[in-house]
């Protein structure tokens, strides 16, 4: 099967509702396109924080993790990334022009955030782009694939952009099982049908892939992306009861 | 139970809400505890409830002040700031006796302060803040599970004692996720004869109010405020220990600063050191004899906070002096364990309970 980065193209916008994992997804997969090979004429990796939702938990958190990886981290300048204020980085609509950048765009959560995104569609328009809405079937606003295709039609109303794939994100956090991939993942699978969408990947935490030592790929037909977690403390799982 | 789901700390609370039966919210926005409005504003007209945003936090404590006295199940939510707007209707409705639930999701002050987490208005809620003699009840909880459980049980000791109930939270606990189950118990009983629902032919009229021109009946409400305020303070002190038993080193942390210091604790005990953690769950009123009992072998006590030293003040006035008590604190910021650990190496070599 193939890589779930080889089916993307070189500009990818990733979207989600609010909390679904859509910046950790975006985060591991700045890093693994920057650990692979280089596709076609693009020799950087660069991740754009456009998450104007979310005061906390973003991906500005991890600059200088993306750049010790040689991914180049577009957020907001100095103290303004500490603000929670409707901004971004410089410079996006350069990147989006420039065929050597392999660009990732981390678009803030539900319809709200996706607004952000409807201030570059300008400049979206005429490149060709994989639009991503990450999906995780165990929060709030998403729990069913009706729930989930009503999520999809609102962001792409918003942010005036289209989707071309959903990815799975089925998880309780650290109380995630085998039992609660499969059955979260098949939910997934209901609304890409009724979206007329394929799934793009399946995204599950390195460390339960290594526990349960399943081929989820073969068993579910889908690439599996092992995800690690660099936005939330390791202490904070730790001290769950 | 129902099934489990991942939430954010803001939702959970606004979950919770319902849950426990409340139908009226009033509040206003500000980063970090928007979305219990967001949440509330989508939900309660789901459920036949009503949710106002306000034109500012003073309007919207006074909106549960009328809601409360007209017998609504009611809450509201905010931040720091916001929260210092509302005192003086929290000293109105803690004297009208009213049933009524507050979240505080701090964030870095003084002033506009910052969006960060913090723990610094320990003293406005749990020392005071409004004018005059009362007190509020303080629930800090630590995870988003208990996010929800101590907002349920805030609105059953509200009505239980026909007092404010305030939730303590930061920023990050309402904004990070965590696994939890929404309870499916049946909401604490509404039982209100005193509340203001007309008099509909049948009996004298119920007012709710806070002026008592006479000198004699200000003392009086007082007195009888007191004597309530006596028997939480017997019933209702809550706390929770992890390896006091043996402890020479006892560290007292509330909310997320429980979480670092619990897994400091941890680091501690990997290093030979006998450290534990005492957490306050009920700030106000303070867990005073649960600590003393706690510390009574410790040869150390350290208060863990996210402010520049305010619980460390109950933390003293409960250890009377026995035991030396130190603060450990930093500002804008939750720590990471490490550096209470290295703050409990250190001090377990200055009280020569290891060597080097």
């Amino acid at each position: 099967m193939d890589s779930l980065e080889s089916r993307l193209g070189r500009i990818i916008v990733v979207t989600g509702s609010f909390g679904s994992g859509k910046s950790e997804f975006s985060l591991n997969l700045a890093l693994r396109l920057a650990a692979g090979a280089p596709a076609a004429s693009a020799r950087e990796v660069a991740l754009v924080d456009l998450d104007i939702v979310n005061p906390y938990f973003r991906t500005r958190e991890a600059r200088a993790l993306l750049e010790s990886h040689g991914v180049r981290a577009v957020v907001p300048p100095g103290d303004l990334a500490y603000a929670d204020l409707p901004i971004y980085g410089p410079g996006v609509a350069a990147l989006i022009r420039n065929p050597a950048v392999r660009l990732v765009l981390d678009v803030g959560g539900d319809e709200m955030g996706a607004t952000a995104l409807g201030g570059l569609a300008p400049d979206l328009e005429g490149f060709d782009y994989d639009g991503i809405m990450v999906v995780n079937p165990y929060r709030p606003f998403t729990r069913t694939a009706r729930a989930i295709a009503a999520m999809a039609a609102g962001i792409q109303e918003r942010s005036r952009l289209a989707l071309r794939w959903l990815e799975s994100n089925p998880n309780l956090g650290p109380h995630t099982t085998l039992d609660v991939v499969r059955r979260g993942h098949a939910v997934v699978v209901e609304a890409a049908r009724l979206l007329g969408l394929p799934v793009l990947g399946l995204t599950v935490r390195r460390r339960f892939l290594d526990e349960w030592q399943v081929d989820l790929a073969t068993e579910l037909q889908v690439p599996v992306m092992p995800l690690e977690i660099y936005l939330s403390p390791p202490w904070l799982e730790q001290t769950l009861d | 139970m129902s099934e489990p789901i991942l939430m954010k700390g803001n939702e959970a609370v606004a979950e919770a809400a319902i849950a426990a039966g409340c139908r009226y919210f009033f509040g206003y926005p500000i980063t970090p505890q928007s979305e219990v409005l967001e949440q509330l504003a989508r939900r309660l007209p789901e459920v036949g409830g009503a949710y106002v945003q306000a034109e500012s936090e003073v309007s919207a404590i006074n909106m549960v002040f009328g809601a409360a006295s007209a017998g609504a199940r009611v809450m509201t939510a905010s931040s720091s700031p916001g929260i210092s707007l509302m005192q003086e209707g929290i000293s109105y409705i803690a004297s009208a006796q009213l049933p009524a639930v507050l979240v505080n999701i701090m964030r870095g002050a003084p002033g506009l302060g910052g969006i960060h987490p913090s723990q610094a208005d320990y003293f406005q809620s749990v020392k005071g803040g409004g004018h005059g003699d009362y007190r509020l009840v303080v629930l800090a909880p630590s995870s988003v599970q208990e996010l929800i459980d101590h907002t349920v049980l805030a609105f059953e000791l509200a009505e239980k004692y026909r007092t404010p109930v305030m939730v303590f939270g930061d920023a990050m606990m309402g904004q990070m996720m965590e696994p939890v189950v929404l309870p499916d118990t049946e909401p604490y009983p509404v039982h209100r004869p005193w509340a203001t629902t007309g008099m509909k032919g049948g009996r004298g009229p119920n007012i709710v109010h806070t002026l008592y021109l006479p000198a004699d009946k200000l003392e009086q409400h007082c007195q009888r405020l007191f004597a309530k305020y006596a028997e939480i303070e017997r019933n209702e002190q809550r706390s929770v220990q992890y390896l006091t038993e043996d402890a020479d080193i006892v560290v007292v942390a509330f909310g997320i600063m429980s979480r670092v210091a619990r897994a400091a604790v941890e680091m501690a005990r990997e290093h030979g050191i006998r450290a534990g953690l005492f957490r306050p769950v009920t700030l106000w009123p303070f867990p005073a004899a649960a600590l003393r009992e706690a510390a009574s072998q410790a040869r150390l006590v350290m208060a863990a906070e996210i402010s520049m030293g305010q619980m460390v003040e109950d933390v003293r006035l409960a250890i009377q002096g026995r035991v030396p008590v130190t603060l450990f604190n930093r500002i804008g910021l939750v720590p990471n364990p490490d550096e209470i650990f290295e703050r409990i190496r250190k001090e377990a070599r200055e009280v020569q309970l290891v060597n080097g």
